[in-house]
């Protein structure tokens, strides 16, 4: 007997870009899954995806494909306090490599993980992120992210109240 | 309301002189207040409109979390949370927000900075940790009025202050503690410590079980304890933590009952702790002797690994060799290690099937390099699994390489070899210059070349399941230098990989000119991981980032 063909499933990104993807590959996205599972007859229209653009839903594929098939987080496993201190910021190989992209993107991948609810792909970009802040100056930090020094006098003046902190003992 | 810079105004009080351009300066001030402010309102405009500043407040958090978590193996800064508070006006205000970014408190922050994270961390569990050199009374007290939402703490008193109010009040939500030089009191946190489940008391004065009656302990780390409790003491206390996963004893037995005594075995209870998975116990001789008496008393988990750790070995070999045979008798199926710092051999590990060393490692204090070429002469090699040499420079002279050729060739078991900041050249050499000088065969072991006339037999193959080699600090050896050496032993490498006998993992780490140029490590092993010592610690700050993506075979097809 013929196995079952797996059921594909369309989507459509904010810039009209179109999606035919299995849906366990799909599915990785809890919100779509939920959606999915909300729908009791099979629909050919595409789901909408009004949050995410062609570009990052290909890459947000590409890694829901490699990880097809691993377990999901459940839902109940709401991370203590402790267990969210002993997350370590180590990456694997693939998604190392997969995660190597511009800035841009990787914020824009970070965006599409939370809105799409992929916990693992979330990780992967705040895990990302992290170890580039890990052991920076502010300066270096801000250089880094193009950010530029907002402070407004009254919060230069606590900062520079909080300086002198290191010396004391 | 004044339109004057704050800076800039002027009593009312004071009657100014005359001063023809005072008006003028007004209206530059003001000129210069709207520019500043203007500039200031461009500068939050642009950094609204940079890539980090689209994440919402709950990712940023997430990921300021993670970057001030620190782990066991690295030197986070204890202040990168403060750091990060310091970019921008945005990100201080999410730090400032989020008292759970402010709960790892470390010991060594200054006291302003460790009051500034207790305030800011209000009203979330903290883990704290308060070096002597810091303690100051006022941090005592805040110590005491915060123990209710201590989660982990780490306290080193040295007695520089009464601690007792402390360690006597009741700790409601303390999952683990580490107190040093603590005097404890007649009952620790008042008995009321529901969620303890580790303590670390190192140093401790007035150490006795019924300080610490929380049945619910799955770790004990006992160092140094006052007074040392007796044996039977031992064994009483442990009946009373019957939760035990993980027991750490170091230099906690009191020898005053010597392990030569007769009587004592059938003086002593047995104690059932089924969920008992690690037993350390560290000592000298004769405690050593006293813990594996103390060791065959008490039933464990099955999996049960013991460590032994001794001070002193150096005339005792054999006695502890025969130490661990006598416990092998007893606990057959343990897993049992003996650790002996301060020492020429670190670790002697007995594999769970024979009455054999598998793990060997060769430290550098106390070296005495006869010694060692010696011992290890005298002790049954054949199921070496294990070999690490490490920091063995420091006598000046390498190993002959005679202890290669005729001592530890060709361990036929030998899985896993280290060599770090050693003289490896007479081991480099010896390998080298075994398959420079014979066609060695594929698959002939050292147990197949006993039978034959002797003289036609080829050589044992050295080390022929050898799967896993570590290089590291090779650079300061001026025998290694020689290029001809380094030449032949990649060669031998790549021979053995030729053979289908090759290292299924190559870790190098600062080898500098130990390598050869003209064998490509590629071909000396299917994993190769070379590092320099002085690697980067951090992503580069203008990381270059790989242009856009692409996909790689994608399961999804563009529809249309």
């Amino acid at each position: 007997m013929a196995a079952p063909a797996t059921q594909q499933i369309k989507i459509r990104c904010n810039d009209e870009k179109e999606f035919t993807v299995d849906r366990d590959v799909l599915e990785r996205s809890v919100l779509i899954k939920n959606m999915l599972e909300d729908v009791t007859e099979q629909q050919d229209a595409p789901i909408p995806l009004p949050n995410v653009s062609g570009p990052v839903m290909a890459k947000v594929l590409e890694y829901c494909t490699h990880h097809r098939g691993e377990p999901l987080p459940s839902a109940d496993t709401e991370q203590s306090q402790d267990e969210t201190r002993k997350r370590t910021t180590d990456i694997s190989e693939w998604d190392q490599k997969f995660i190597t992209v511009d800035q841009e993107m990787l914020f824009e991948i970070i965006l599409a993980a939370n809105y799409l609810d992929i916990k693992s792909l979330l990780d992967v970009g705040c895990k990302t992120v992290a170890n580039m802040i890990k052991g920076k100056t502010p300066e270096e930090i801000r250089k880094l992210f193009n950010i530029v020094n907002d402070f407004t006098p009254e919060e230069e003046a606590q900062i520079k109240k909080e300086n002198e902190w290191a010396e004391d003992r | 309301m004044s339109i004057l810079h704050p800076q800039l105004q002027l009593s009312p009080a004071v009657n100014p002189p005359y001063d023809p351009h005072f008006e003028e300066r007004c209206e530059i001030d003001k000129e210069i207040h709207k520019l500043e402010r203007q500039l200031h309102l461009l500068r939050v405009k642009r950094n609204s409109l940079i890539p980090i500043s689209t994440l919402p407040t709950d990712v940023l958090v997430d990921i300021f979390t993670l970057a001030t978590t620190k782990l066991e193996d690295e030197n986070a800064s204890p202040k990168q949370m403060v750091e990060i508070s310091w970019v921008c006006s945005p990100w201080r205000k999410v730090a400032l927000d989020h008292p759970i970014l402010w709960t790892e408190i470390s010991g060594t922050l200054s006291h302003m900075w460790k009051k500034a994270f207790v305030q800011r961390s209000q009203p979330a569990a903290i883990s704290i940790g308060v070096n002597r050199t810091y303690i100051v009374p006022e941090l005592m007290e805040i110590l005491i009025s915060e123990l209710p939402r201590i989660r982990h703490l780490d306290l080193d008193n040295g007695s520089a202050q009464k601690s007792e109010r402390l360690t006597s009040s009741p700790a409601p939500i303390l999952r683990s503690a580490k107190l040093w030089r603590v005097p404890l009191p007649e009952e620790l946190f008042s008995g009321v410590a529901p969620s303890l489940m580790a303590i670390e008391l190192i140093g401790c004065e007035g150490f006795h079980f019924r300080s610490v009656p929380f049945s619910q302990l799955t770790e004990l780390k006992l160092s140094h304890p006052q007074p040392k409790p007796s044996i039977i003491e031992w064994l009483t206390g442990f009946s009373s933590l019957p939760n035990l996963q993980r027991i750490t004893l170091d230099d906690a037995l009191d020898t005053s009952l010597p392990a030569s005594n007769p009587e004592l075995a059938s003086l002593l209870p047995h104690v059932d702790l089924p969920n008992l998975q690690f037993l350390t116990m560290n000592g000298f001789a004769e405690t050593t002797l006293l813990c594996s008496i103390l060791l065959c008393q008490i039933s464990g988990h099955p999996n049960l690994v013991t460590h032994l750790k001794t001070s002193e070995l150096h005339e005792h070999l054999p006695e502890y060799l025969r130490l661990l045979t006598h416990l092998r008798v007893f606990e057959p199926s343990h897993s049992l290690s003996l650790h002996i710092s301060h020492s020429y051999f670190n670790v002697l590990v007995l594999g769970p099937d024979e009455e054999a060393v598998t793990s060997i490692e060769v430290l550098s204090r106390g070296l005495n390099r006869n010694q060692v070429v010696e011992t290890l002469r005298q002790i049954p090699l054949h199921t070496l699994s294990s070999i690490a040499f490490v920091d063995t420079v420091g006598n000046g002279f390498p190993f002959p390489r005679e202890l290669w050729s005729d001592i530890l060739s060709p361990l036929p078991r030998l899985r896993t070899m280290q060599l770090s900041n050693m003289y490896a050249a007479p081991f480099m050499s010896y390998l080298g210059s075994f398959y420079a000088s014979t066609t060695p065969p594929t698959t002939t072991l050292a147990n197949d070349t006993k039978t034959g006339n002797e003289s036609d037999v080829p050589p044992p193959l050295p080390f022929p399941a050898l799967r896993s080699l570590k290089l590291e600090d090779l650079s300061k050896d001026p025998w290694a230098l020689s290029s001809q050496v380094a030449h032949a032993f990649w060669k031998a490498l790549q021979a053995r990989m030729e053979s289908g006998m090759g290292l299924e993992e190559l870790i190098l780490t600062d080898v500098g000119v130990a390598r050869s140029e003209d064998v490509p490590l590629t071909k000396c092993a299917e994993k190769v991981q070379e590092t320099e010592k002085e690697k980067p610690k951090y992503v580069p700050t203008s990381p270059s980032w790989a242009p856009m993506y692409v996909p790689t075979q994608p399961s999804w097809t563009l529809a249309g």
